[in-house]
């Protein structure tokens, strides 16, 4: 799965431990997936998208799509 | 300041898995030195600290993150252990009966024990599956 939460995360001036504390996660779970070693949940992924007020589908892409 | 709550959550999985460490050297150390008491004793009281290190931190400890590691690694310890005792238990049955070796006792409890392990296994696949 590729992403674009760095990009989000860094727009809003949030660092990853920041971003971890807003969705109640771990900071190496942030870091994980921005480096794409990890998907996360559909919970998860909902709370990303929920905190950046945007779409899932504008966060994340299945490998070799357009993010 | 913004780092403080990553930083403590670092040190309370590093104290978590330090205390869980420290009691498994509590408990052999204690059983090798003719303790047992005091090692089990030592076990208990480093399993509860590590318990309570996790329950009376202020953040998330673990995560969804953590669960996928330890299923993950869950399944390739019970995919090893089936593999190797399909190919280790029947070779030592052939050569025990073909008179190569002679069968020790103690794999005959390690036999039971993969297959009491095998069983529970087999139960919570059960459930899951009912579940889903």
């Amino acid at each position: 799965m590729n992403n674009d939460l760095p990009a989000y995360r860094e727009r809003a001036g949030l660092s990853q431990g920041e971003l971890a504390d807003a969705v109640g996660v771990t900071r190496q779970t942030i870091n994980a997936i921005e480096r794409e070693r990890y998907d996360p949940s559909l919970d998860l992924a909902f709370a990303l998208a929920d905190h950046f007020d945007c779409r899932i589908e504008d966060l994340f892409t299945p490998d070799g799509g357009e993010p | 300041m913004t780092h403080q709550p990553t930083t403590r959550r670092i040190g309370t999985r590093t104290r978590y898995v330090g205390l869980w460490i420290a009691a498994g050297v509590c408990y052999v150390g204690g059983l090798v030195a003719g303790y047992p008491l005091v090692a089990v004793a030592g076990f208990v009281v480093c399993g509860v600290a590590a318990t309570a290190t996790v329950h009376r931190a202020d953040g998330v400890v673990f995560d969804e993150r953590d669960r996928d590691i330890i299923e993950t690694a869950s399944a390739n310890t019970i995919q090893v252990l089936g593999i190797g005792s399909a190919i280790a238990f029947p070779s030592m049955v052939v050569l025990t009966a073909l008179d190569y070796v002679r069968w020790p006792p103690w794999l005959g409890a390690v036999g039971f024990f993969v297959a009491g392990l095998f069983a529970l296994w087999l139960a919570f696949l059960l459930i899951a599956r009912y579940r889903r």
